[in-house]
């Protein structure tokens, strides 16, 4: 069972229980944040980061300028806007694409369970253990005994974590062979995938739907959508993670590109007509190790609400409008620029894992 | 329970077709497979799939990829032509030994094209309500088709391109193909017969020319062809060549 803080500005930190694609890393344990340089992957594509404001603009036909802070949600319907954006199509992409990678479901038994005579993952990390770092691990058993849901949903599984690692990691390319063993391009992503399962509170925009009586179907809010997108790729170029099921499921993937079209109503002074298309990596893959990205996109279309100003509009609610006011993401996760890592499973440390990869 | 079907629609030039993929939530993790038409039936009617409601959290993955013949450049190709002066010289005393002269004669001057394959490819996922499958005619092709085509006439961008690394060059290693003259056309049977045509001198009308077979002069391979790589300056005679 969930429970379920709603805010839509700030940082969450959502305890859960087996909650989906996602399956709890994301929503905190009181980790600190990441401060070993060793353990903090970079998400800024080598030009650096941190916080800041995003400032909208490079993409093509037009100049951005998304908002001072991508937490903000509600609305102002009087006073100052919470962000402008500008009349036109942009597109704009993150310098780091990520990868895709099968998502592990939690029914699924193939992280420890080898097959036709070959041993599983976290067999072959178990082996590693033993031989290069003189350490027992037991991470396959683990796994088995604590871990595995033969009859967890359908749709819950390691795709939180694959978001963050695509979005974070280098993607592993080729196998590499440490001794007899041999760790294969799957084998290194489930490997990657298990130390960004438990991670520290991430800041989300808009809340996760439930299903409860009391949950907003709506968010997350299209104008707070939007905002991601200003300060986030088109400002930043960086990837940020949805949800792209409005529902109760879950399924995260990280949206690297987006194109967006913001068109003045004729009619309407106080409303902007936008068109977004949002680019995903899926973890749809049919082969676990392919090497690269499987493109998925998404199309939403609402009207932001406030004022134009000339070729600009101050922004200051929103509404989804046709299919997607049930079509559209369920809630957007910042990914910072550094990360602590660690895993569900206490066997699987980050550092072995890194030496299994030559990094 | 039915709690989710997740499908990909292939929609491309060539080839229209479905496949639906396991993976997502897939069939390992117990889930029933249905067609398009059943899953429609079992929003329309959930009892008879044995199911309380209706199927919910409906995932369709629409793929379209194509693969597109590009004209990359056009080259300008010259093919030379040969002209031949033969003179026959008799009289009653005499005769002159027969000569030939080549004349000058300007080439012909055509263009080939160069053609690159790019796979234009463009995925879209929608998540579905039981309203929409139940409201739309057809199988879940057309409706990836559909939803496709309004998609990209909306922003040509929205497609990947990525070169093959087919390229179709027609200007590169041409050749020469012999093909017999056609016959020509029968004349119109006239509905009577008609009257000798000569009217004297005894000549029979002519006959109709032989089929003959064109001769290329030697001379003619191993001219120029300028910028195609020392091909040869043949006819561009490229039937059958296409690699697709």
């Amino acid at each position: 069972m969930a429970i379920r803080i709603v805010t839509t500005s700030t940082i969450l930190a959502i305890g859960l229980v087996g909650a989906g694609c996602g399956t709890g890393g994301f929503f905190g344990d009181g980790q600190p944040d990441c401060e070993q340089t060793g353990d903090c992957p970079d998400n800024t594509g080598g030009q650096g980061g941190g916080g800041g404001s995003g400032t909208g603009g490079s993409g093509t036909g037009g100049s951005g300028t998304g908002g001072s802070d991508t937490g903000g949600g509600g609305s102002t319907s009087v006073g100052q806007p919470l962000y402008w954006v500008e009349k036109g199509e942009r597109t704009a992409e993150a310098t780091k694409k990520p990868w895709s990678s099968w998502w592990y479901p939690l029914w699924e038994d193939t992280l420890f369970q080898g097959k036709n005579e070959e041993p599983s993952t976290l067999e072959k990390y178990d082996a590693w253990a033993k031989e290069f770092e003189n350490t027992q691990t037991s991470a396959a058993a683990y796994e088995r005994k604590e871990l595995y849901q033969p009859r967890a949903a359908s749709w819950s599984g390691l795709c939180d974590a694959w978001a963050l690692a695509a979005i974070l990691e280098p993607e592993p390319t080729r196998p590499v062979k440490r001794g007899e063993l041999t760790f294969s391009v799957a084998d290194q992503k489930a490997l990657l995938l298990k130390t960004y399962e438990k991670v520290p509170p991430l800041k989300f925009v808009g809340s996760r739907f439930n299903g409860e009586w009391d949950d907003v179907y709506e968010d997350v809010l299209p104008h707070e959508l939007h905002r991601v997108l200003e300060t986030e790729l088109i400002g930043r170029k960086r990837a940020f993670i949805i949800d792209e099921d409005a529902g109760p499921e879950v399924w995260n993937e990280p949206a690297w590109k987006t194109i967006t079209r913001v068109e003045q109503d004729p009619k309407d002074k106080s409303v902007a007509h936008v068109r977004t298309w949002l680019y995903l990596a899926s973890p749809h893959v049919e082969d676990r190790n392919f090497v690269g990205m499987v493109e998925d996109t998404r199309e939403y279309t609402y009207d932001l609400k406030g004022k134009w100003q000339g070729d600009r509009f101050g922004v200051s609610s929103s509404a989804w409008t046709d299919r997607s006011q049930w079509d559209h993401p369920d809630y957007v996760i910042l990914v910072p620029d550094r990360l602590a890592r660690g895993s569900h499973n206490p066997q699987i440390r980050a550092e072995f894992v890194d030496r299994i990869r030559g990094r | 329970m039915l709690k989710h079907i997740a499908a990909a629609a292939l929609v491309s030039t060539f080839a229209l077709g479905a496949t639906a993929f396991a993976q997502g939530a897939g069939q390992n993790a117990g889930l029933k497979q249905l067609s398009w038409q059943q899953l429609q039936s079992a929003c329309q009617n959930p009892a008879a799939f044995q199911s309380q409601r209706q199927p919910n959290a409906i995932r369709l993955t629409c793929e379209d990829t194509q693969l597109v013949w590009e004209a990359e450049q056009t080259d300008n190709v010259e093919m030379d032509n040969s002209r031949q002066i033969t003179a026959s010289l008799s009289s009653d005393k005499y005769y002159i030994i027969r000569q030939d002269q080549a004349v000058p004669m300007s080439v012909s001057q055509t263009m080939c094209p160069r053609f690159k394959e790019v796979q234009v490819s463009f995925t879209q996922s929608f998540s579905l309500s039981c309203q929409e499958i139940q409201s739309f005619q057809g199988n879940m092709n057309d409706f990836c088709k559909a939803r496709l085509d309004s998609a990209v006439k909306g922003n040509q961008q929205l497609a990947t391109r990525t070169a093959t690394g087919r390229v179709y060059d027609m200007c590169a290693a041409p050749a020469l193909v012999n093909e017999p003259p056609k016959a020509p056309a029968q004349p119109a049977q006239p509905s009577q017969p008609a009257a000798p045509a000569q009217s004297g001198g005894g000549k029979a009308a002519p006959a109709a020319p032989a089929p003959v077979q064109p001769v290329i002069p030697s001379r003619q391979l191993g001219a120029r062809r300028p910028g195609i790589g020392g091909q040869l300056p043949v006819l561009p005679g490229l039937a059958g060549r296409k690699s697709r």
